[in-house]
């Protein structure tokens, strides 16, 4: 599957440009000027369009010559996990911590600045708590609570920064 | 003029200044340190708190993050090997290697010093240079603009790392980037996709953190399901200054040159510390008597490393106050944290605001002594942070960039603007895209395409007009030539690859 990345690349520059290029022609043109706000993104898009070709050309030449791209570093290190809910957790972490702060903000919006945080950093911590032995849950609850009270604070008082306000504020 | 002088230094006497000064220097080199923070994110984080302040202590507090972040990196480069930032990669080249045989407290201090004089070479370098600058920027018309900027964008687009076409096409995400919100000079809308918060484009700072926070983030997070070791690190005093008077001096020539490499490289738009200390490193190997002993431990790569990425700051600080343009990624966002302020920066610049360039020539200076005093007498210090776990700090540094985020906008769009960002950024990451190109596109994108187009209506539409100007002819030659350099490079490659097959 990683042999593909460069082609999966290659291939998605190509949709963007095109994509690009298209919505380029929805920009409003004055009149007068012979050079519009849509030459440069237009301009752009062609050479995007252009080296995402040569990309695909490459990768297509590399696969078909069945080398793969310098050898990935083996991300296999990781111990046997035996429980399989685990398992998917960590080979899957990163885009679950994405997940997580793009929640973050809704949750800020919603029930304000400070239980969010909260809420969010207890959830950050422990899912990088995963591979330590000992876990000291009490220690990551107040810590979270603490750093988000402490900050919350700082920025209102001392640097009266207007966070969104919710149940806690 | 004497009166801009010392109307300058004076202003940077007074103790909340030179309190936040300070405090720039020591949280700039904690953020250098620690790997995965930068000086480049300290900066922009600290920007939305600045808008609040006058101008003085918000650029002393900026001046302070970018002096300390740039040299902090010295410490986990050597220490732990690891760079911890950009600007000190190159660092870990000689000082990892000179720490394992016992000899840290002379990288340490060896680095530490150059740091210091690359900093301060740089500073009387914009002392003495950005007037002359400021003198022929005067005469610059768009034409020449243009051919400055885009030299600088192809020759890091074109040498950035291995992948001349991955380059090219993060330069044109970069550009996109820029291009989303109201184009120049017309004002006209474009690829917002309906939404009105990024009629103004993406903030600046919701970029910067989204692009160089978040990856670094979401990368801890797999490390952390791998085995990997969790190094402790200690380190007790340096004695004295680590090194004898006698290696000071043969390291002069070596510094020198550095330095220039250093001043040189911040100077070119967009590019600054996190290059030069590469170039810096390899021009010295080249020029030394012996090459082979690089990256064995000697203190020669660490000196180059260090007096370069110091060398930069002043470097980058001349185009910025100069021209407008900024000189590396942190000049972009102090670039932007004058603006706010009603300071356009620019060939006037020295001559309008002569008291505030003296203030921000003095706020380095000082700010440079402050930092190699913090270093040698506070390294324990620093040292025992290098050790505290990532699971509690990184989750703290979202909080605060998330504040960060949104005081600067007063919106809660802009915290997902942030995340958006960084999810991109880590995608192309995971693409294996370098991430250098894209920065230095948006930030110059906009000024990129005001002066083609200002530029285009000087020669009435003829963009071959623009070579009649010998400045923007030698840029622009100078530019198409690294690109087709790195097309004949990249065909060579292609061509011995075939061959061994």
């Amino acid at each position: 599957m990683k042999r593909y990345n460069g082609l999966l690349a290659g291939i998605a520059t190509v949709i963007l440009a095109i994509a690009i290029f298209i919505s380029s022609n929805y920009i409003s043109r004055s009149v007068n000027t012979t050079i519009g706000p849509d030459f440069m993104p237009k301009l752009m898009a062609v050479i995007l369009c252009i080296f995402g070709l040569l990309m695909i050309i490459r990768e297509w030449k590399l696969l078909r010559d069945n080398r793969t791209q310098e050898a990935e570093k083996t991300d296999d290190e990781e111990q046997p996990e035996t429980k399989s809910w685990k398992r998917f957790v960590k080979k899957y972490i990163d885009i679950i911590i994405l997940i997580l702060l793009i929640i973050y903000p809704v949750l800020v919006s919603t029930i304000g600045f400070m239980l969010a945080s909260i809420i969010y950093m207890i959830g950050h911590i422990l899912l990088m708590m995963l591979n330590q032995k000992k876990r000291n849950y009490l220690l990551v609850i107040l810590y979270s609570i603490g750093f988000s009270a402490v900050a919350y604070l700082f920025f209102i008082k001392v640097l009266h920064v207007m966070l969104p306000s919710g149940i806690l504020g | 003029m004497i009166s801009d002088i010392l109307g300058g230094l004076m202003s940077l006497m007074d103790v909340s200044v030179l309190f936040l000064l300070f405090g720039g220097v020591i949280v700039g080199i904690i953020f250098g340190a620690i790997p995965g923070l930068s000086a480049t994110m300290a900066v922009t984080l600290f920007l939305p708190f600045t808008y609040a302040m006058n101008i003085t202590p918000g650029i002393s507090l900026l001046l302070g993050l970018y002096v300390g972040g740039v040299s902090g990196g010295l410490i986990s480069a050597i220490l732990i090997n690891i760079p911890g930032t950009p600007s000190s990669i190159a660092t870990t080249f000689d000082g990892g290697p000179l720490a394992k045989h016992g000899l840290a407290g002379k990288a340490l201090g060896v680095a530490i010093v150059f740091s210091f004089l690359g900093g301060l070479f740089s500073f009387i370098a914009l002392l003495l240079i950005a007037p002359q600058i400021a003198l022929l920027a005067l005469k610059f018309s768009p034409v020449e603009y243009f051919a400055v900027i885009a030299f600088s964008m192809t020759l890091v687009s074109s040498l950035a790392g291995k992948d001349f076409i991955r380059g090219i096409i993060s330069a044109c995400i970069g550009l996109f980037i820029s291009q989303i919100g109201s184009a120049p000079i017309d004002g006209t809308v474009r690829f917002t996709l309906g939404f009105k918060e990024l009629s103004g484009g993406f903030d600046l700072v919701a970029v910067m953190i989204g692009f160089f926070a978040i990856p670094e983030i979401l990368q801890a997070a797999r490390d952390s399901v791998r085995n990997t070791k969790i190094v402790k690190v200690n380190f007790e005093k340096i004695k004295g200054f680590g090194f004898s008077f006698k290696e000071f001096v043969t390291q002069i020539p070596n510094f020198i040159r550095s330095a220039l490499i250093g001043t040189g490289i911040g100077i070119l738009p967009g590019i600054g510390g996190g290059t030069s200390n590469i170039l810096a490193y390899m021009a010295a190997q080249k020029s030394s008597k012996h090459p082979e002993k690089f990256g064995t431990g000697i203190i020669d790569g660490v000196v180059a490393s260090e007096s370069a990425n110091n060398a930069a700051i002043g470097g980058a600080a001349i185009p910025l106050l100069t021209m407008g343009i900024p000189g590396d990624p942190v000049t972009a966002v102090l670039l932007g944290g004058l603006i706010v302020k009603g300071i356009a920066p620019g060939p006037l610049f020295l001559s309008t605001q002569g008291k505030l360039f003296y203030t921000i020539f003095f706020g380095l200076m000082i700010a440079n002594v402050m930092m190699i005093i913090a270093q040698f007498s506070g390294l324990r210090f620093f040292v025992k942070l290098l050790n505290i776990n990532k699971a509690f700090m990184l989750p703290s540094i979202v909080v605060l960039c998330s504040i960060g985020a949104f005081g600067s906008t007063n919106r809660v769009f802009n915290i997902y603007a942030m995340m958006i960002c960084g999810l991109v950024a880590y995608t192309l990451i995971r693409f294996k895209f370098p991430v250098t190109p894209i920065i230095i596109s948006y930030v110059l994108g906009n000024m990129l395409e005001e002066n083609l187009r200002r530029g285009l209506m000087f020669t009435d539409g003829n963009f071959l007009g623009f070579f009649k100007s010998p400045i923007a002819a030698v840029f622009l030659a100078i530019g198409i030539l690294s690109v087709v350099y790195s097309i004949i490079l990249e065909l060579k490659r292609a061509r011995t690859k075939k061959v061994t097959a």
